[in-house]
């Protein structure tokens, strides 16, 4: 397990927290672990693990850069659940899962999804699963658009671990597509809060 | 045979997007063009639309055909079951139906693609039923939702919604997308049927949907063939392309999240906590779960059918004595009453106690169904939507 990976659920949580300002660490993070996945292997790195590490760079610098201009919304924020929901998530991740004797029986693995790495496995569920609970229950479209890029980069982690990564381009496709629609949905409702403020400001 | 199959096959997948495309060529010219433009334009996207579901039809015997003389159905990214051409048909149908349906008001701001965003998602979602690969078809899954929140919620305070729409889908086609691409059998399970309820809007995002929404219809619309299609694929999945464990997990989840929404949609008709459109809806959607749940695909396919065809027209409830109103709750109903029934058959058939469930869920809303059924002939005028709605009783 390399330092990057040890650091992509400490960061996956500070999303919760931190909303945008995280995401590019995470996504180059991300970026650095896909592509590390394959350093023992002599032969060049397929396309396809470029491709995804690329969009995994792209897809957390890009929105983060897009919507530096929007300010947060004045409302409180309920972090609790978010919070509560995702680290109950992490721990029955990892204990679900216990890395080291799932490579002993391939027999009871699907064929086609033998992980290379089976830490890589448990750290990319649970960057997902933080991602995914930001997502559903923090409340802020920016913190929620944070949780999404956060997951879209455990879900592409979890697809370059596969040793023959057919899914990469798929996913690296739905994914791009996922963070484009999540950011232009974000910016306008960054725009319209920004209105509303101000015109609530203005002694309307 | 077997080339005519493909052909037809090829051009059924192909078509859709074809033929959204020329409209989305033609669309302006059919607004804003003078008088001889727009009766040449008006009626391109309903003729277009029988084409389609002609070309989905035909897939059906042929499929049918192949798999009974044990030719090759698999093409290598795609399998062509007959039960998928099935789905297939069911989606092309509620395109027909929708595209002939009258036009709601509309909005000036929407994209002028918007005649021509049914027709991509209906091809997204029948090329869903047919990949072979599940990452594959949660993919296709996803994307249709994406495609139409992207085109159709461009109007402005319309961003709200299409970002409730975008995170729910995103929400269940990650988590359906990281399960299948886990190594684990069973947590592969768990983690696909809590992506597909998420995904296709079962039980936990009922909880807090029906009472706020107002979705403008066309939108509506695209969400519930996209949740309907993803019953079908899933109903289909548990049949086949997966490893048995998974199949037992996904089954389980899906027939327990089913009937939960079947239970609490009933509750609610009961308690008319909402409008009855989506409740019923919401009923013949949990059904379809609990038909998957149960590996019967055509018995799902059969519970969305009715608010798949007869919802595009609902919105004409307001005219009175309307024989295609009536014909429209008839269709509304009678599908997913039947569907209920060989349900019930067939979860009686392997446990008597889960029968006895699926009876007491749907209990309440068949209650005032059967008590007020008289009062339907006599005033076809209320038929807001079905019988359980008869609120206006002189």
């Amino acid at each position: 397990m390399t330092l990057a990976l040890a650091l992509l659920p400490l960061l996956a949580l500070l999303t919760l927290l931190a909303g945008l300002m995280v995401t590019p660490v995470t996504g180059l993070l991300t970026a650095l672990s896909i592509l590390l996945l394959r350093h023992v292997t002599p032969e060049p790195l397929p396309a396809v693990i470029l491709f995804a590490a690329g969009s995994a760079l792209i897809l957390s610098i890009g929105p983060a850069w897009w919507l530096g201009r929007y300010t947060d919304e004045a409302a409180p924020s309920r972090v609790a659940g978010a919070v509560i929901l995702s680290l109950a998530l992490l721990i029955a991740g990892s204990l679900s899962l216990p890395s080291e004797d799932m490579l002993q029986n391939p027999a009871l693995l699907a064929a086609p999804f033998i992980p290379i790495d089976a830490a890589v496995v448990t750290v990319a569920l649970g960057v997902t699963f933080i991602g995914l609970a930001t997502l559903s229950l923090r409340s802020g479209a920016r913190y929620q658009l944070a949780g999404l890029l956060t997951a879209c980069d455990g879900l592409l982690l979890t697809a370059a671990n596969i040793r023959n990564p057919y899914a990469g381009w798929l996913i690296g496709v739905c994914v791009l597509l996922l963070a484009g629609a999540g950011t232009w949905l974000v910016r306008r409702l960054s725009l319209l809060r920004l209105k509303s403020t101000e015109r609530g400001e203005g002694g309307f | 045979m077997l080339i005519a199959a493909d052909i037809i096959l090829f051009l059924g997948l192909v078509w859709p997007f074809l033929a959204g495309a020329i409209i989305a060529a033609f669309g302006p010219e059919s607004r804003t063009g003078d008088e001889e433009t727009q009766s040449r334009f008006s009626q391109l996207a309903a003729n277009f639309s029988l084409v389609a579901v002609a070309l989905a039809a035909l897939n059906v015997p042929l499929s049918l055909y192949l798999a009974a003389t044990g030719q090759g159905v698999e093409l290598g990214w795609m399998i062509e079951a007959p039960l998928a051409t099935v789905g297939c048909l069911l989606l092309h149908v509620s395109l027909v139906s929708q595209c002939f349906a009258p036009p709601l008001p509309e909005e000036e701001r929407a994209l002028v693609a918007r005649d021509a965003v049914p027709f991509w998602t209906t091809g997204l979602l029948a090329l869903a039923m047919m990949l072979s690969e599940p990452v594959a078809r949660a993919a296709m899954l996803l994307s249709a939702p994406v495609l139409s929140v992207i085109l159709l919620n461009t109007g402005a305070g319309r961003a709200l919604a299409g970002w409730n729409t975008l995170r729910r889908a995103a929400t269940g086609a990650l988590l359906v997308c990281s399960g299948f691409l886990h190594p684990d059998p069973i947590i592969e399970g768990m983690l696909a049927g809590c992506g597909f309820c998420l995904l296709a809007s079962l039980f936990p995002c009922t909880l807090s949907l029906s009472a706020t929404r107002t979705d403008r219809a066309g939108d509506a619309s695209e969400i519930l063939r996209a949740n309907a299609a993803t019953l079908a694929v899933v109903a289909l999945l548990v049949t086949f392309p997966l490893p048995p464990v998974t199949v037992l997990g996904l089954r389980g989840l899906f027939f327990a999240s089913g009937l939960a929404t079947l239970a609490l949609a009933a509750v609610r008709l009961r308690l008319r906590s909402a409008q009855a459109t989506s409740l019923l809806t919401q009923a013949s959607m949990g059904l379809a779960a609990v038909s998957a749940g149960l590996a019967h695909p055509l018995v799902a396919d059969l519970a969305v059918f009715g608010p798949l065809v007869a919802t595009p027209w609902l919105s004409l409830s307001g005219k009175p004595n309307s024989r295609v109103t009536l014909l429209a709750d008839q269709a509304f109903l009678l599908p997913g009453f039947a569907a209920l029934l060989l349900a019930v058959m067939l979860v009686a058939g392997t446990s008597l106690p889960l029968a006895l469930l699926l009876i007491a869920a749907a209990w309440p809303a068949l209650r005032p169904g059967v008590r007020l059924f008289p009062s339907r002939v006599a005033l076809p005028k209320v038929s807001g939507a079905k019988p359980v709605n008869r609120e206006g009783r002189p």
